[in-house]
């Protein structure tokens, strides 16, 4: 099972985790939250993401979900880009993190993941009374 | 294919913890599981498939699965929407 660090700044990855973690308790192995300070120190930032990398990656890679491209958690994780070791997907939200747990079990390589989050992730934006109009065309 | 009817009782219908529930039990089987409403029908292993059923209490689903284990699937998850997905109401 690949596992995942979540990158934001504040206390957002603590609280999304724990909220994805309320609703899928199978998301509480291997999957862990880095939050960064708002006067984050870049160089200390990235000693201890590096060392959070290398104590989760068991050979399988990492991936990490950063709250926002161009932010600096996101820029922070980019020089460890490495496709086959660490992928970096941004924008993390709910129904990401909720697919996630949906995948546990399932032995994916780390850019089928990416890939399928990013879908689940893009595709749970709605607008509320477009959906239900939708839906009542197709059931009408 | 084996298929079933069954009704939500617990009181929140099948909102997020329930339907990671039910991806969980339907991963465990090999065959394809579907959730149905009389609208739309889902895959049982997607959970934001599930999530968009917007299944209220009271809303009568359709459990459909076919394949080598269709039989303890259907079972399986209509035990858990009979078990309130062990919610206390």
């Amino acid at each position: 099972m690949i596992p995942v660090l979540v990158l934001t700044h504040g206390d957002l990855a603590i609280s999304i985790l724990n909220a994805a973690q309320t609703i899928d308790p199978q998301l509480a192995d291997r999957t862990e939250a880095m939050a960064l300070p708002w006067d984050v120190d870049s160089d200390s930032a990235s000693g201890s993401l590096k060392q959070r990398l290398r104590e989760l990656d068991s050979g399988e890679g990492v991936l990490i979900l950063t709250d926002m491209f161009g932010g600096t958690a996101t820029n922070l994780a980019l020089p460890f880009l490495d496709p086959d070791r660490v992928e970096i997907v941004t924008g993390v939200n709910l129904p990401m993190l909720v697919k996630l747990g949906s995948l546990r079990g399932q032995e994916l390589p780390l850019g089928e993941i990416a890939q399928r989050l990013t879908s689940a992730a893009q595709k749970s934006i709605r607008v509320a009374s477009e959906f239900l109009r939708s839906k009542n065309v197709r059931a009408s | 294919m084996t298929q079933r009817q069954v009704q939500i009782i617990n009181r929140l219908g099948l909102h997020a913890r329930a339907a990671a529930k039910l991806v969980h039990t339907a991963n465990s089987f090999r065959s394809e599981i579907f959730v149905g409403t009389s609208e739309e029908e889902v895959n049982a292993k997607s959970i934001l498939g599930l999530l968009t059923l917007a299944a209220t209490k009271g809303t009568p689903l359709t459990v459909r699965a076919e394949g080598d284990d269709e039989e303890d699937a259907v079972s399986a998850v209509v035990a858990l929407f009979e078990e309130r997905f062990g919610e206390g109401e």
